[in-house]
Formats: C-alpha cells, structure tokens, sequence
C-alpha cells in the first residue's frame, strides 16, 4: 500500500504539489493524468524517493519512503537517464549489481523483443530505443510498484504496442503500477484506475469501470470535462 | 559498497586513461632522450619530456580531485543522477564511495608518480654520473616548497603525502559546498557564488586548522605526518556533515 498524506513540494514560490492525499493499493494499474505543470512527475519522484516533499510524506508499507522502499519500488523518468559512457549490456550489469529483484533473463528476453543489440552504446540510441531500454531495465525488475513517467512518450506506434504489452504482463494481483501519460485514449486500454491532478492538487481517484457504469462515460470524456472547464473544484 | 565502488572507478576511468597515456608518452621520450641522445649537450628531449611528467603528475593528481568533483556535481544535477539515486543505498554510503573512490585514486597517483620519479632520477644518476646541477635544482625546488625539507627519501614522500592529504582535505570541502549548492540553495538567487565563497572560507578554515597542528619541537616530517593525518580527519568531518546534508535535503 502506498499512501500521499497532504504531500507538498514546492520550488521556492511555485507549488508542484499541493496537499495530495491519496491511498494507491496494490492489484491496479494507475493512470495518473493532468495537463503539463499538474504535479504527475513531481508527486512521482517523490514516491520513488528521489526528491523530498516540503511537507507530508508517502509511505509504503507503512515506512516513509527511502532507502529501504528503493528495494520494492521502481521508478522510470520520462528523460533518459542512463550513463553515457555504458552500452545496453553495462545497463543490465548495473540493474543486476544493485537490485537483487533484476532478472537478467528478463532484461534479454525484453532487449530480443525489442529488437536492442546489448552491444549498443546508451548515447548512440534514438529516443524510441532509449525509451524501450528504459522499459525493459525497468521491468526486468520483479518489483512491488511500477513508476513510469510517460513510458508512451516520442516513440512510434508499433513501439508503443510493444511497450503496453510488456507493462501489462506486470500487472498481477499483488503488484502496483502507476503510469503517467498525455496519451490519455493510450491509457484506457491499460489502466484501471485514473488519478486526476491539475495545478498540483489532486482533482479525483477514479474507478475506470465504475465510472463507466455508473457516469457512462469514458477516462478521456471525463479527462474532457475537467480539463475543458476553466475552474474546476479541487477536493 | 563495493558495487557503488566499482562504478565510481568506471566512471572515472577513461579520464585516468589518458593521464596515464601522456605519462606513458613522456616518460617514453624520457627514456629516449637519455639513452639515445643523452650524452648530446644539446639534447632537449630529456628536459623537455622531463617537464612534461613533472606537470602530468602535478595536473594530473589535481585533475583526479576536480574530476571527483565534477562527477559528484553531474549526478546532483543532471537525470543521469537517477541510476544512483534510485538505488536501495543512503547518501553516507553514496558519498563514501565516492570520498574513497577519489582517496584511493589519489594515493595510487601520488604513488604512481613518486615511484616513476624516483626510477627516473635514478636511471639520470646512473646515465649521466655527476649531476650535481639536477641535485641542487631538485633541493631548491623543494626548499621553495618547505623550508625545512632537505632532499632524501623519507622526506619527499613525507612531503608528498601531506600534499595528497591536503589536496583531499580541499576537494571534500568541494564536495560540501556542492552539496549545498545542490541541496539548500538549489534555486535560489547566487546559489553559485554562495557555494563558492562557502567553499573558499571552509578553506581558510582548514588552513588555519592545519596551521593549529605544526610544532615547534618537532621535526619538519614529523610536522608533515601530523598534518596529513589532521587533514584526513578533516576529510572525514566533512564527509560526515556532506552526507547529514544529502541524506535529509537533496532532491534530484
């Protein structure tokens, strides 16, 4: 279980992140959704303990997050973030030194399918091959909780197919994944749970099928609605 | 630890390459120079080559700190930052990495050095028999380094070590100010030149510490110990009041 208790984060007189409380439980995948600026990567750092809130914590499992979470949580950045100086083979190597849950059976078996020669240095890479090996470091991890910031981001549709296919085989009862993106019809298709958040705040936490039962509408009608109106009521 | 080691050392390994390649180089022409040309009265091979290791091992053992520095810098402040940051390690253990990452490059340089030019005045001894000129300008270089010194063995490498230590001492005063730079000022208007001027009073500091520690009865290389060791427990106050500031402040 994750848990945003009134988290802030603000850089010196902007607020990213503005009192978010929420509790993300495990068995879903999250779509956490907002235009630029909302506060999605900030509040994502954060639960992956790369930056420190101003106020409020997140904790996982009841423990403030830290070094100990980075064992069960993993986190992927929109940006690439791989030394330059390593090729693809190297990347694996580091995952394995550090992260006992890194199956390097995994990594290959990701690398074969998205076509990456190990043999290939990380500066060379395109942005969609930088954004697959980014995917399959991360998911090479048999981790508790999936972050991943805009893992749809600047890569062509065929890589994209690959991309949802690999981050729904992670999607099992006791696993967490969270995921950011402005392709937001992309996500219906993954997610089960959409996390609205605009100007830092979190907007709503909504059950995609409930939702869809009960309001008949879709992720993106709703995303629609609160985005296309000009104020919209924060919790 | 020993996987944070190990990749502090990889990611400074191409840069100690190349000192190592212009060291080789020289000391290369150095060889040719004597034994080649070396009776030639107008041979400039060996001085020259000469200079160049001079420098090389200076430059380059500075250069092993400001390296130290600039990687620490880079994972503070760039994404690349993450692949540390997001592992299951706490800062002091980040941070002792690196501190000894850049220690046992400095040693291994300072050594490196000393012993290529101790071979290397050895080998001109034997080449060219009387040398008296190089001796005096080896004592006079040194005696404008430390009045006190006389030129043998056991007291260059006293010197030596007191230079390492000292140059230690001032690069984990670097990585403090840079963490403060990354970690509390991050932002803020003039965060470089307050990191800066932070820096150059943590270095008056030490200095003026350092000074607290030379004795008049004792012997100029026992003084040089003394202060090697008070300047690596220098080092290791800082490393600790770096890694309290990183571990409760940075964000990348």
């Amino acid at each position: 279980m994750l848990k945003s208790n009134q988290v802030t984060r603000r850089f010196g007189n902007f607020t990213a992140v503005d009192h978010v409380t929420m509790t993300l439980e495990p068995g879903h995948v999250y779509a956490m959704l907002g235009p630029n600026g909302s506060g999605k990567t900030t509040w994502m750092k954060m639960a992956s303990g790369l930056m420190k809130p101003t106020e409020g914590e997140i904790t996982f499992r009841g423990e403030v997050i830290g070094v100990n979470s980075r064992r069960h949580i993993t986190y992927m950045s929109t940006e690439p973030f791989f030394y330059s100086w390593m090729t693809i083979r190297d990347v694996g190597k580091y995952y394995a030194d550090f992260f006992d849950d890194f199956s390097p059976a995994v990594f290959d078996g990701l690398l074969t399918e998205m076509e990456l020669s190990p043999e290939m240095k990380t500066r060379s890479l395109s942005s969609g091959m930088a954004a697959k090996l980014k995917i399959a470091a991360t998911l090479a991890r048999d981790a508790d909780i999936y972050i991943l910031d805009e893992p749809f981001n600047g890569i062509d549709l065929l890589a994209r197919d690959e991309i949802r296919r690999a981050i729904l085989r992670r999607a099992e009862p006791e696993k967490m994944l969270i995921l950011s993106s402005h392709l937001v019809e992309e996500m219906e298709a993954v997610a089960d749970i959409a996390i609205f958040m605009h100007k830092g705040k979190l907007i709503e936490l909504r059950d995609l099928e409930e939702m869809r039962q009960r309001d008949g509408i879709s992720m993106a009608d709703r995303y629609r609605q609160i985005y296309g109106h000009v104020e919209v009521d924060a919790q | 630890m020993k996987a944070l080691l190990k990749y502090e050392f990889r990611k400074t390994f191409a840069a100690k390459l190349m000192i190592l390649g212009i060291a080789a180089c020289a000391e290369l022409a150095f060889l040719c120079g004597l034994y080649l040309f070396g009776k030639d009265p107008d041979n400039n091979v060996t001085v020259i080559s000469t200079m160049i290791l001079f420098f090389t091992a200076f430059g380059g053992v500075i250069f092993i700190g400001i390296q130290s520095v600039l990687t620490l810098h880079r994972d503070m402040n760039t994404k690349q930052g993450y692949m540390l940051y997001m592992t299951p390690r706490n800062s002091f253990q980040i941070l002792g990495a690196k501190m000894l990452e850049n220690g046992f490059s400095l040693l291994l340089a300072g050594a490196f050095f000393f012993l290529l030019g101790f071979l290397d005045v050895t080998l001109l001894f034997q080449r060219m028999g009387s040398i008296s000129l190089l001796w005096d300008f080896l004592s006079d270089m040194l005696r404008s380094i430390n009045t006190q010194i006389t030129i043998d063995v056991h007291s260059v490498l006293a010197l030596v070590l007191s230079m390492l230590a000292s140059w230690m001492a001032t690069v984990s005063t670097a990585f403090l100010a840079d963490i403060v730079s990354a970690a509390l000022l991050n932002g803020k208007k003039y965060n470089g030149v307050l990191s800066f001027l932070f820096f150059i009073a943590l270095n008056v500091l030490m200095n003026w510490i350092l000074r607290q520690f030379s004795f008049s009865g004792v012997s100029a290389v026992g003084n040089l110990y003394i202060e090697s060791a008070v300047a690596v427990v220098y080092a290791a106050i800082m490393y600790v009041i770096s890694a309290l500031v990183m571990e409760k402040y940075l964000s990348v």
